[in-house]
């Protein structure tokens, strides 16, 4: 489904007096279908860069990305409107246009192409059901808490039927009861509608909660891929035992 | 009182509708052009939604050295434009012309600060839904920025109506004009005060009303 090839991103210009930032250094991640894929680490270690190149906010420095084959650098234009439509991505911080409703809100992204207005209510309606809003159609998201936000972000995320689903840190925003509730949803949408999910987080209890797989991420590389089972049960590197919470040297 | 309303109420009526109409018709074709401007300043940034630095730094450029020119040397140095464009100098129109040609890179400004204030994320949102560039300028940056132009709005037309006193004094008539004759070349300070008054009522009638829309648009604080 998703194949990262030997992706380096850097940041910054060699010229420049400020120099530049290694943030992905030559990664290599292969994603089947129907996968819910965690990608775990500290902040900074660069599990953020990594989202922001599939989901093509950023273009990698070297590399490349295939999603279905398809080689996302090489897309232009409609080609690559029509793959951004294939993901799904939902963010930390929801980012939901304020002055829109929820419903608004959802139809958003079925509404960037020539639709048929009945359909896009339907759909909307269908979505508003598969995340538990309905009776908030009509709320602006200053009216929302931060789980119905990520709601109507996963709602939204959802609408155009995407193959893949991207998100970053979904519940870092959250507390614990409604990072549970969310997490059961992405889940429910994974088993259910067969949307493979990559999550980035920081948290060892979402990776536990819903992933199958889990690759680790420290100083811009992997340093251990694999099911969720064997990092679990048998952590091999210092930084895997620290963020399950098994010692491990921490140079502190 | 009555004395002085029969003498000169007729001749404030019609400057207050004179300045009324010179900053209503200068605001509107100010923001039909300078609206654009600022969407271009903004989007052309490094960093924003169809980076052009080259081109931003020049139009930048220009905006500013449009801003720097003292209205009083632009009205008259405009004066040859001002005449083809309307046919003449003198009157309430013609004061339009160089009302327009002030505001316009002011008010670029003005919708370059509202169309900043708007989160980044939502856009990139936009932009990973396969949004086109003038979809996320026409649906996402402009529709969150409604509250904050509209704020925008007040403070345009309100310096705008300050200028049309300016205008006034190279015949556009208004009440800046009315002012200046009177109190200034007259010693008629009742006029003056009563001309001041009235200048004091529009300007906050339009701050009332901006707040008032802006208050009714923001969807953020229900």
């Amino acid at each position: 489904m998703i194949e990262i090839k030997n992706l380096t991103k850097i940041y910054g210009e060699a010229e420049k007096a400020s120099g530049q930032t290694v943030a992905l250094q030559n990664v290599n991640l292969s994603i089947e279908k129907g996968d819910v894929f965690g990608i775990i680490g500290m902040s900074g270690a660069g599990k953020s860069t990594l989202l922001r190149c599939l989901c093509m906010l950023e273009t990698p420095t070297q590399g490349q990305i295939l999603l279905n084959g398809q080689f996302l650098g090489a897309l232009q234009g409609e080609a690559r409107r029509a793959a951004h439509r294939q993901m799904g991505v939902v963010f930390q911080g929801y980012h939901l246009l304020m002055q829109k409703n929820v419903e608004q809100n959802i139809a958003f992204p079925l509404t960037l192409v020539p639709h048929n207005k009945a359909d896009v209510q339907a759909r909307v309606q269908e979505l508003l059901q598969l995340v538990g809003l309905t009776d908030k159609a009509k709320a602006y998201p200053s009216q929302l808490s931060g789980g119905q936000k990520q709601r109507v972000a996963l709602a939204r995320a959802l609408a155009t039927n995407p193959a893949v689903l991207l998100c970053d840190e979904p519940t870092s925003a959250l507390d614990s009861l409604t990072t549970k509730s969310v997490l059961a949803l992405l889940k429910d949408i994974n088993q259910n509608l067969g949307v493979t999910i990559v999550i980035i987080t920081h948290e060892i209890a979402v990776v536990k909660s819903i992933c199958n797989k889990v690759a680790v991420i420290d100083e811009s590389q992997f340093v251990e891929v694999g099911s969720k089972k064997e990092i679990f049960e048998n952590p091999k590197s210092d930084i895997t035992k620290l963020l399950l919470g098994k010692g491990g040297s921490t140079n502190e | 009182m009555n004395e002085f309303l029969a003498k000169f109420g007729p001749i404030l009526l019609k400057g207050t509708l004179d300045t009324l109409y010179m900053t209503f018709v200068s605001t509107f074709f100010a923001y039909l052009l300078g609206l654009p401007c600022g969407v271009l300043l903004t989007t052309t940034k490094k960093g924003g939604i169809h980076p052009a630095p080259r081109f931003n730094a020049i139009f930048g450029w220009f905006i500013n050295i449009m801003r720097s020119l003292p209205f009083l040397i632009l009205m008259i140095f405009i004066i040859p434009a001002t005449r083809f464009i309307v046919g003449k100098a003198i009157g309430a129109t013609a004061g339009i012309v160089p009302l327009v040609v002030a505001a316009v890179p002011f008010i670029a400004r003005m919708v370059e600060t509202s169309l900043e204030e708007v989160d980044h994320g939502v856009i990139e949102a936009a932009r990973c839904m396969g949004a086109t560039n003038l979809q996320i300028i026409m649906r996402a940056l402009l529709v969150e920025s409604i509250p904050s132009l509209l704020r925008g709005l007040s403070i345009s037309t309100i310096t705008i109506l300050g200028y049309t006193a300016i205008t006034g004094t190279i015949g556009a008539g208004g009440l800046g004009d009315i002012a200046y004759r009177f109190g200034y070349q007259r010693y008629e300070t009742n006029v003056m005060y009563a001309t001041i008054v009235l200048l004091i009522v529009l300007v906050s009638a339009i701050q009332a009303f901006c707040n008032l829309l802006a208050r009714r648009a923001d969807k953020r604080n229900r």
